[in-house]
Parts: structure tokens; sequence; C-alpha cells
């Protein structure tokens, strides 16, 4: 059996005990934290090219497939490991992965060891610090690949626990408060999360039997998740509708709270303000998207009739979320505020894109959480910097940043525009197929025009980039802010591999979009195109 | 000689890779020079380009041809091509597009010239207008809806910087009204391609198809799309009442920025009418094409009557674009009309338009020009504070009155032939409604006449006692362009011809 999966979940887990027990001072364990996120970096990212190129796998040879033991279609999942674990409980330990979590996976590796390199000069406690980023890193690659429902629920949750803390213990002035709402509001999502996850395996046996010819209750989100594809293309029953819908709900309130999606958002501004640059970077860059990959994997992928009748509510959280965050955001003071409303408004795409039911607008929304979390990276990033070279980020306070800082301000001027959606960047792609999608999708047919509604939502995001950066970085710098400093040397690689990628993801978007739409061909072909 | 280098990547993409060189310079003077360089190298591409259409004996291109249209030096790969999304890369030109592309890579090296003192963050300053040079000839020459949007947009982010750092004293203002101005009319050319996409069999961005296939449906969807495609061109344009951020840009941009301005990107409107508008949804065009010529019409006296109450110099010019660029307009309502009473001014309607935006890209290139130098030296362009500088600076008067007389249509130079011929194509298609237009020839004279009376004769205004003339560096490129005023203004049939050969073409497609 492959074993590559697993070995993606131990090297940070291994790692992260490694920085607590042998990270004494703050040089050992940056380093370990570096090694260690470093080999994870490496690891999938040769998983992903040989997942893009089958014919470069060599390292954990090309990717393949397992199928169940009954006859009929399947979705596929690549380097599957399934190990039993509680039987008599219907519990196993099944990971595996495909177009839709891959990406999702190297970015959580990447953007951990650049959250790890940016915080290079961290003196608080670094053993914790780092150790919980490495915890984390496991938890979050552990949610991606998991295909067994507990197995999902309990990294789920283990991402919670390092968060918490890093908020926690590194955070701004208010922390503390800051921390406990993140942890409740996710948390009570969760819960009912779990709900659903009872639901489903108490109505498991006869999805159960026919896919695998095991007439008892699992747990085995593959059991589900062939059982809907071949119900959507024809053949046998699946779960009902009546029974699909409250379980699509209770899933989806635990995943709008952490895309996190108008009206549960609440949590996000305080959680990204106070949270420690690195922390806000995990945050927003991979975390959010828990929240729109358990939308496609489980509420499109195991309750499709379900998606099909309640596509209503994504389009209209979706649109609200677009438009009332980049409202919001016109009247920010704090820049780290701005930035946290603007990816309420980008994750709202990812909803209207789900909500079409093309299969072009929900690779848009796929891709879109994979841009997101780039950029979003970069502007945390940002925020982190200008409060250590300047001592604030309100924005009426910063001016003339150009003069004084210019790599900052390059980086900056990149980071908003790609933001934006500025055609040629990475972001524009995503952005763009989801418009289509839903001014293609058969869902609104006469009411095409109603996009009208979630397009406004580019100018005024358009207009708070454009008029933030413009105050801070024109003028002459003012003397409260002194000589502050430009980019630091660990900043700037950072800075660099993020910039590089939303130029070469703008212009060459095609490896990731090949792996998405394998994915949405095989796993969603009951998606309308148009 | 047969093209067989690829012409169209390197005249869109050598200005870009020239900025970054020009960026990262070290010295002024490299950077300057490094620059005038790179565009002057894609002036003479662009001039093979255009031989190759003006003299196919000397230069031939490589044609491609769909539906009945032919397009030259054709460069196409595939991009991004999954089953939902297939976007080319897609270069080709047209006789249409190898006039505006020569303009642009004459009016950019012309540009840079007069901007030779600039001494603020020169690297940056010159490597912004290479830049600008790559998105304006990429919107030229894309064939494929995907990748026009994506030059249409980015061209924003220069012109945007060019104001908003170089520019004069309300620049900040008026840089963002620019880009959000612009960016808001470019949403109705999203949702425009969202619906060629949606409605072209197969799905498809390639523009030559869809000119072929014309797939929108006629009634409400067509009507709908040609107004929201007049929004997005029409503010580029700019036509009435859509122009009202453009002579804040033009008044707060650095001189080379206004040359610019006005002389190219000012074109992109005109091109995406014809092309989209026209080309793309001509059921659309039939129906509608008398909101084009309201716009056209209302856009050419507005301008005209407000010019007579400007007293910034940048600023008369800014609302005289606004009045030419009416004539573009209403020259293609005029085209479109034609046709439907059996050709009549049909051919004429789009050759004129057509080429008075060639024209006109010339002549406001020179008046800003001479605007730029003029309010540089003196402090001011206040017309009712200038007087009598053609004793102090006979250069400066001079070249101030041929461009003022180009613009307002002095036989024998550019302005006259374009103005002409649109005129003759208003006659051919509407009939007595050519005295509207005609009229505001005199009032063009009048404001114009009149400004040069205050400014340039009668007394000598005493705080201009020492007022320096025009410098080498500024002289050089005005000097150009007269040239190219009188050139065109004795043989436009160099470029008419092609125009008129083209817009025959078309026709079919109507």
């Amino acid at each position: 059996m492959s074993y590559i999966l697993t070995l993606l979940v131990l090297v940070p887990l291994v790692g992260s005990v490694a920085v607590w027990v042998a990270g004494i001072t703050q040089r050992t364990a940056k380093w370990i934290a570096l090694g260690f996120s470093l080999v994870e970096t490496g690891l999938t990212t040769l998983l992903l090219v040989g997942f893009v190129e089958p014919a470069w796998a060599f390292a954990f040879g090309a990717p393949t497939f397992t199928r169940p033991p009954t006859a009929g279609l399947f979705v596929p999942l690549y380097y599957m490991e399934r190990y039993t674990w509680l039987s008599n409980f219907g519990i196993t330990y099944i990971v595996g992965v495909d177009g839709l979590s891959l990406p999702l996976i190297w970015l959580t590796a990447l953007l951990t060891t650049l959250a790890v390199v940016f915080h290079w000069d961290e003196e608080n406690r670094p053993q914790a610090f780092f150790g919980l980023f490495l915890f984390l890193e496991m938890a979050l690659v552990g949610v991606f690949m998991s295909l067994d429902l507990l197995l999902f629920a309990v990294f789920w949750e283990l991402v919670l626990l390092p968060m918490f803390f890093l908020i926690g213990i590194w955070g701004g002035p208010n922390r503390r408060y800051a921390a406990l709402k993140f942890l409740i509001f996710t948390h009570v999502g969760f819960v009912i999360m779990l709900l659903s996850i009872f639901a489903l395996f108490f109505n498991s046996a006869d999805v159960n039997m026919a896919v695998y010819g095991v007439n008892a209750n699992t747990l085995d989100m593959t059991a589900f998740l062939d059982g809907a594809l071949r119900h959507e293309m024809g053949a046998l029953g699946y779960l009902t509708l009546g029974l699909q819908i409250p379980i699509f709900a209770a899933f989806l309130i635990g995943f709008l709270v952490k895309l996190p999606s108008f009206p549960f958002h609440t949590w996000l501004p305080d959680a990204h303000v106070e949270a420690p640059t690195g922390g806000s970077v995990i945050l927003a860059g991979v975390m959010l998207k828990m929240g729109g990959y358990g939308i496609f994997r489980i509420n499109f992928g195991m309750l499709p009739d379900a998606a099909r009748d309640l596509w209503w509510v994504l389009a209209i959280l979706g649109t609200i979320s677009m438009v009332y965050a980049a409202f919001v955001c016109l009247a920010q003071v704090d820049l780290k505020r701005l930035i946290a409303y603007s990816s309420i408004g980008h994750m709202g795409f990812v909803l209207l894109g789900a909500s079409s039911l093309t299969v072009i607008g929900v690779q848009g929304a796929i891709f879109q959480l994979f841009n997101h979390g780039i950029i979003t990276a970069i502007l945390f990033m940002l925020a982190g910097s200008v409060k250590h070279a300047t001592g604030t980020r309100d924005i009426p306070e910063l001016q003339g940043l150009a003069k004084a800082m210019p790599q900052f301000s390059f980086v900056l001027a990149i980071g908003f525009f790609a933001s934006l959606g500025l055609p040629g960047l990475n972001s524009f792609w995503s952005e763009f197929m989801v418009f289509v999608g839903t001014y293609g999708s058969p869902n609104l047919d006469t009411m095409r025009r109603l996009i009208i509604i979630p397009l406004i939502s580019i100018v005024v995001t358009a207009a708070y980039y454009v008029y933030t950066m413009q105050r801070i970085l024109f003028g002459d710098v003012p003397e409260k802010l002194g000589q502050p400093h430009d980019l630091l040397p660990w900043e700037r690689v950072s800075y660099g591999v993020l910039v590089a990628l939303v130029f070469l993801v703008g212009f060459f978007p095609l490896p990731f979009l090949g792996m998405i739409n394998a994915y949405t061909s095989a796993s969603l072909p009951w998606l309308g195109g148009f | 000689m047969l093209l067989d280098f690829p012409i169209l990547t390197l005249v869109v993409l050598l200005p870009g890779i020239g900025a970054v060189f020009t960026y990262l310079t070290s010295s002024d003077k490299a950077a300057r020079a490094v620059a005038l360089g790179f565009s002057l190298v894609v002036l003479g591409l662009a001039t093979v380009l255009l031989l190759g259409f003006v003299w196919p004996d000397l230069v031939s291109l490589p044609t491609f041809v769909n539906g009945g249209h032919v397009y030259y030096a054709v460069e196409k790969s595939p991009w991004v091509s999954i089953p939902t999304l297939n976007v080319n890369y897609f270069l080709g030109a047209d006789e249409l597009s190898v006039v505006l592309v020569f303009l642009n890579s004459l009016l950019t090296p012309l540009a840079l010239a007069i901007s030779w003192d600039e001494h603020h963050r020169v690297a940056a300053f010159f490597a912004m207008f290479l830049f600008m040079e790559t998105t304006i000839n990429g919107v030229f020459l894309s064939l494929d809806l995907f990748q026009f949007l994506i030059f249409w947009e980015v061209g924003l982010v220069p012109m945007y910087f060019l104001i908003a750092v170089w520019g004069g004293p309300r620049r900040r203002y008026a840089a963002i009204k620019f880009f959000l101005y612009t960016f808001l009319a470019s949403l109705p050319l999203l949702l425009a391609v969202f619906a060629f996409y949606f409605y072209s069999v197969p799905h498809t961005f390639d523009m030559t198809e869809i000119i072929k296939t014309s797939p929108i449906p006629p009634g409400l969807v067509g009507d709908l799309m040609f107004v929201a495609l007049l929004i997005a061109f029409g503010t580029k344009l700019p036509t009435w009442p859509l122009h009202t951020w453009l002579p804040d840009a033009h008044v707060e941009a650095p001189t080379g920025g206004s040359v610019i301005l006005a002389g190219v990107l000012l074109k992109l409107g005109g091109y995406g009418l014809i092309r989209f508008n026209v080309q793309m949804i001509p059921r659309a065009a039939l129906d509608m094409w008398w909101l084009l010529a309201a716009a056209g019409i209302i856009s050419i006296l507005y301008g005209a009557v407000v010019c007579l109450a400007q007293d910034d110099l940048k600023r008369l010019v800014a609302f005289s674009s606004v009045s030419h660029m009416g004539f573009v307009t209403l020259g293609i309502a005029a085209g479109v009309y034609g046709f439907t009473i059996n050709g009549r001014g049909a051919v004429l309607g789009f050759t004129g338009a057509i080429f008075q935006m060639f024209a006109h890209g010339l002549v406001s290139a020179a008046l800003f020009m001479v605007a730029g130098s003029l309010g540089h030296k003196l402090g001011t362009r206040n017309i009712s504070e200038l007087g009598g500088i053609a004793k102090k600076a006979p250069w400066m008067a001079t070249f101030l009155m041929i461009s003022f007389m180009a613009s307002l249509g002095l036989p024998g130079l550019v302005g006259f032939v374009a103005e002409f011929s649109v005129f003759i194509g208003v006659y051919a298609a509407f009939g007595l409604l050519v005295f509207v237009p005609i009229l505001t020839v005199i009032l063009t004279a009048a404001y114009y006449i009149w400004a040069m009376q205050r400014a340039i004769f009668g007394p000598p205004n005493p705080k201009w006692e020492t007022m320096p003339d025009l410098h080498g560096f500024e002289v050089a490129p005005l000097a150009v362009l007269t040239a190219s005023f009188a050139v065109f203004g004795i043989l436009p049939i160099v470029i008419m011809g092609l125009i008129s050969n083209w817009a025959q073409g078309i026709l079919g497609g109507l």
C-alpha cells in the first residue's frame, strides 16, 4: 500500500514533537521547525508534480486510484491507504487525495514553511510557537486527506487547538477574547456537523451494501461518495432527499462558519487582528479553505440531491458576503481588519461558484480557494511587516511608505492588485470562471442579469484597495513613523516565493486547472455544463 | 520578403521587456536611452507591419482567413485548454488594428522624447510608458476575448501610476477617479464576454469565430449587450455622458502621459466599438445605431461648447478631444445606418471614423505636447494669463498654431481629411443631419482661434518677459508630428485606402 500520505501527516507531527523536545534555544527551535516544514514542502511538491505529470512521479509511483469491490462508477481517489481501526464501530483509517485536496495540501505545506521563515526572529517562547505551527500543519493536512468521517472530524477539531493557543498566547492586546470567540464559534459549528456525521452513520448500511457489499454502518466517506455518484448517474437509490437536506444543512453550517460566510463570519476579524502574523497566514491561507473543501467533498460529493435543491442558499449567502464585506472594507481603519474582511468577500466567490452548479463555476470556486490562499498570505504578511517596521497598522497614520519602504511598497502593490482580481494575475482566472459559471447557470436562467449584484463587489473591492494603497504609499513620511526599515531578509524570502507564485499561476494556471478539471469530471459529473 | 518571425509577439511583448530593463538601469541617462531604444525598435517593427499592408510586394504577411475576414501575421497557441475553458494566445492584425498599432508605436517614442527632462524617478517613469505600450498593443492585436480583457484591464495600472506619481497638484484625486471610473466601466465588458462565451456554440473566446458566427440572438439580449459594450467603450472614447473622468485625468497627468492618454488610449474605445459593437453583434448594431449617433452628436456639440468656456489650455484640449471623438462615434453610426439604406455612406462612415481616430491621435498628441510644455515653463496654463508669447517663444507659438489649425480641420492638414470623410459619410447616410457637425466646426474654429489670439498674439504680458522657448527635446517630437500632419493631409490615401478596403470587407458581416 502507498505510504506517502501517512508520511505527510507524520512528518509535521514528529517535527512538532522534535521542536518541543529539542528546541531549547530560539536557534535550534526555528531550524528544526524549518527543517521539518521544508521536508514536508518537498514531499508535497513531489506528490503534486507526479500528479500533474505522471511521467515524473518517480518518487512515489504514478498516482493510482483504488476501486471499490462492486462494479460501477466510483470517485477516483489516489494514493489511498486503508487500515482498519475499530472495525466493530465501522471506524477505519482511510486517506486519499485527488485534484481537490492536493493543491490545498501543497498550499498548507508551503505556507507553513513561509510562516516559519517569516517569524525567523520570534523571541517569545519560540519552542512552543514553532511546535504549534507544525502541529497545526499536521492537523490541516489530515483534514484534507481524510476519507473516514470520524477521522475527518478528529483532524477538524485538532486544528482548533493550536490556533487557539497561537492567538491566545502570541496575539495582540485583545487576544483572549478573540481566541475564545474563535474557539466557541468554530466548535459550535463542529458540533452541529457532528450531528450530521451521526445521521450519515446510522443511515449508511444500504449505501455500504451497494458499494462495498457489506451490510453494516460505516463512516467511510468513499462509500458515500461512490454511492452518490452512482445515484446521480442513474443507478441505484441512495439517501433520500428528505434525509439529505437536514444533513446538508448541518454540514453547511459548520463549513459556513469556517469559510467564513455571512452571517457566521464575525469571529474572523477579531481572530485575525489579534493573531500573530504567521497565525493569520495559516488561518486565512489554509484554515478557511477547510470550509470550502468540506462543501465540495461532503455537501456536493456526498449529498448532491440536496445540493441541487439548496443551491440558492449558497448563492444568496455568497452574494451577501461578497457585497457586504466589500462595503465594510471601505470603512476600515486597521489594515489587518481590512484584509480580514476582504477574505470574507473572496470566500463569497467560492459560495457563488458552488451555487452555480456548473462545471466551470465549481472549478472556478475550487481554484479560488487556492489562489486566495496565496494572495491572502502575502497580504497578512504585509500587515505584519508594516507593524514591525512602523509600529502601527492604522491606515490614517501610514503615509509615504513608497519613499521609506520601496520593497514593501512593491509587494503591497502586487498583493493588492492580485487581490482585486487584476487580469493577468492568478485570481482573475478563478473569479472569471466563477462569474461565467454563475452567468451560464441553468439555475439562473431568465434571471441571468442578477449577476450584476455580485459584480458590483468587484468595483468596491478595487476602490478600497486602490484607495488604501494610495493613502499608504504616496505622500511624505510623517514624523511619527520615524525611519521605518524596509523588508527584513527572511521577509523577502517569503514574499519572493509568493509573489512569484502569483505571476506563475497567473500566466500558467494549467497544472492546477487541469487537476481541478480532472476532479470535477470524475467526481462531480452531474454538474451542468451550459 | 516573407515575414516568418513572430512580429506581433514582438510588437506586443518587446515594450514590456524594455520596461523591465529600463526599470533596472542604474542611471537616469541609461534609463532614457534604454527606453527610447526599445520604443524605436518597436516603431521599426510596427512600420514593417504597416508596410505589409501598404506595400505587400515589399513585405508579405502570412494570412489567416476565417469567415471571409482576413487576419494577418496571426499567432495562435493554446494557453489553457480544459473542456470548460479554452483560452488561446491569439494575436492577429487587420487594417483596423495595424493603423492603431502604428499610431501607438509612433507616439510612444515621441512621448518619451517630450518627457526627456523628467527628473523624478526617471527609470520607473519611462518604464511605465513602455509597460503601457505593451498593454495597448496587446489590446489592438488580441483575437482572444480573455486575452483582450487581460490587456485591457492591465492597461489601467501604468496610467494610474503615471498620473498618481508624476502628475499635477490634484493627481491623487484624478488618478483614482480615472482608475475606478474605467474599472467600473469595464464591468459591462466583462459581462459581455460572459455572454459571448455562453451564447457561442461551441463556447469560445475566439474573436474571429464570434465575428464569423455572431452568436448573440437578436432581440433584447443583443440590444442590452450593445448598450453594455457602449458603456464600456464609450467611457474610454470618451463619449458624453461618460466623459467626466477625462478633463481631470488630462489636466493632472504629466505631459507624456497626456500624449499617450489622448493619442492612443482613447482610441481603445473607438476600436472596441467597431470590433465588438459592430463586428460581433451586428444585428444589435443595426437595431441600436441611433444610440451611437445620438451620443456622437451630443459629444460633438457639448465638447465644443464647453471648450469656449475653458481657461486652462489643457482642459480646453481635453474637451476638444471629447468633441473630436464624437466624430468617431457619429462616423460609426453613419457606417452602420448607411448599410441599412443600400450601403450608401456605409464605407465612408467607417473610413471616416477610423481615419479620424488616426488623425486625432496625431493632432491631440501635438496639442498636449505644446500645452504641457507651456504649463511647465510658465507655471500656468491659463489662457487669460498668457499673452503675446509669439514674440518671446516663437517656436512654441508656431507649433501651438499649427496644432490648433490641424485640430480645427484646416484643409491641407490631416484633421481636415478626417473630418471631411466623416462629413461625407454622415451626409451619405443621414443627409442633412450633417449640418450639426458642420456647424460645430465653426464653434471649434471659434474657440481655437480665440484661444490662439489671446495666448499667442496681442500685447505681451510682462510676466513672460523671460520665458524660455522650446528646447530641442520638445521641438523634435513636435516637428515629427507636424510633418505627419502635412504628410497624411496631402497623402491620406496611404492609410485611407487600407481602411476603405477593410470597411468594404466588414460590410459583408453586417
